[in-house]
């Protein structure tokens, strides 16, 4: 007579539930990067104007465009599945860090700390939905495991 | 609490504008120093002291709790600005002598025990501190170095997170 023990189901199941979290976070930063990338694009989409004349609205966001570049220049890398990063093209745009900081002459227009202020909280939102969704989906109870 | 919830962000602007603009008026070192409200514009640039700086604030979220109104939090930024040149006000060491200070400033309990006067629409508070006006600091980040266009300009700036109740 004996009595079998088998919990191979608790590893079966929590690899499921890191897969799962591994794919949400992934997804999440899919998602940041697609915020971010258009936020900052939109801050930099101001109305054109010609060379050499006054913005139509100095020292306000988003950025007038007089030649484009900086508008062009918005650019993302993928790191890795947690990790990813939003930039401006240095060599298209070199003075993008003087009218994000201003100058002495020119008030700064923070188009990118903007972006992020402005959706921070949908970026945190959607990722603890995705984790919660996937984690369901993988038969885990995101309240257990989570600590919610 | 003296923020009012519709006027949050030039009432945080000018309490935190207030708290320093208290210590430069009479703590060393801090009266080295002159504390502007915004962003610096051309004319402030006249004054032979390094410039404290406090930026708009922006608000990064809310923290909703049962039974109360929600509170916000925001981000301020306060830099400083050193435009007198090696010999006129103390180069690049002063700079960062002050982001010190602000990093500090903002860092500890002993935020709290300053007193400060602020006028807020048409009511003045007199010697309240942040704590009294619903103001509870999370944390200082920085100092980020800004890259300016004068050689003998030296910029910093400090990131102050806070929680913000009315």
């Amino acid at each position: 007579m004996a009595i079998s023990f088998d919990f191979s189901g608790w590893d079966r199941k929590s690899a499921a539930v890191k897969e799962a979290i591994r794919e949400a976070s992934k997804e999440a930063v899919d998602f940041a990067v697609d915020q971010i990338n258009t936020g900052v694009t939109q801050n930099l989409g101001g109305e054109q104007h010609p060379p050499r004349t006054p913005s139509p609205y100095p020292g306000r966001l988003p950025v007038t465009m007089i030649s484009g570049n900086l508008h062009d220049s918005v650019r993302f890398h993928r790191i890795d599945d947690n990790r990813a990063i939003v930039y401006i093209d240095k060599n298209r745009a070199p003075y993008a860090v003087h009218v994000h900081y201003g100058t002495k002459k020119m008030r700064p227009r923070r188009f990118m700390s903007d972006a992020v202020a402005e959706r921070r909280e949908a970026i945190i939102n959607r990722q603890r939905y995705l984790i919660k969704l996937k984690i369901r989906r993988a038969g885990g109870n995101p309240s257990e495991i989570l600590g919610l | 609490m003296a923020i009012r919830r519709k006027y949050s962000v030039s009432d945080v602007q000018k309490v935190i504008h207030a708290l320093i603009a208290k210590l430069t008026s009479a703590t060393a070192p801090w009266s080295s120093w002159q504390a502007v409200y915004g962003y610096p514009e051309g004319e402030v640039f006249n004054f032979t002291k390094l410039l404290l700086y406090v930026d708009t604030p922006i608000k990064t979220g809310t923290l909703a709790h049962q039974g109360g109104r929600p509170a916000i939090t925001m981000e301020i930024i306060v830099g400083c600005w050193n435009n007198g040149g090696d010999e006129g006000t103390g180069g690049v060491e002063e700079c960062d002598i002050a982001a010190g200070h602000l990093l500090d400033l903002f860092g500890d309990v002993d935020v709290y025990n300053t007193t400060f006067t602020v006028t807020l629409g048409s009511t003045t508070y007199t010697n309240k501190s942040l704590y009294d006006h619903g103001i509870i600091i999370t944390g200082s980040t920085g100092p980020r170095n800004i890259p300016v266009e004068d050689p003998l300009e030296y910029r910093r700036e400090v990131t102050v997170s806070m929680i913000v109740t009315f």
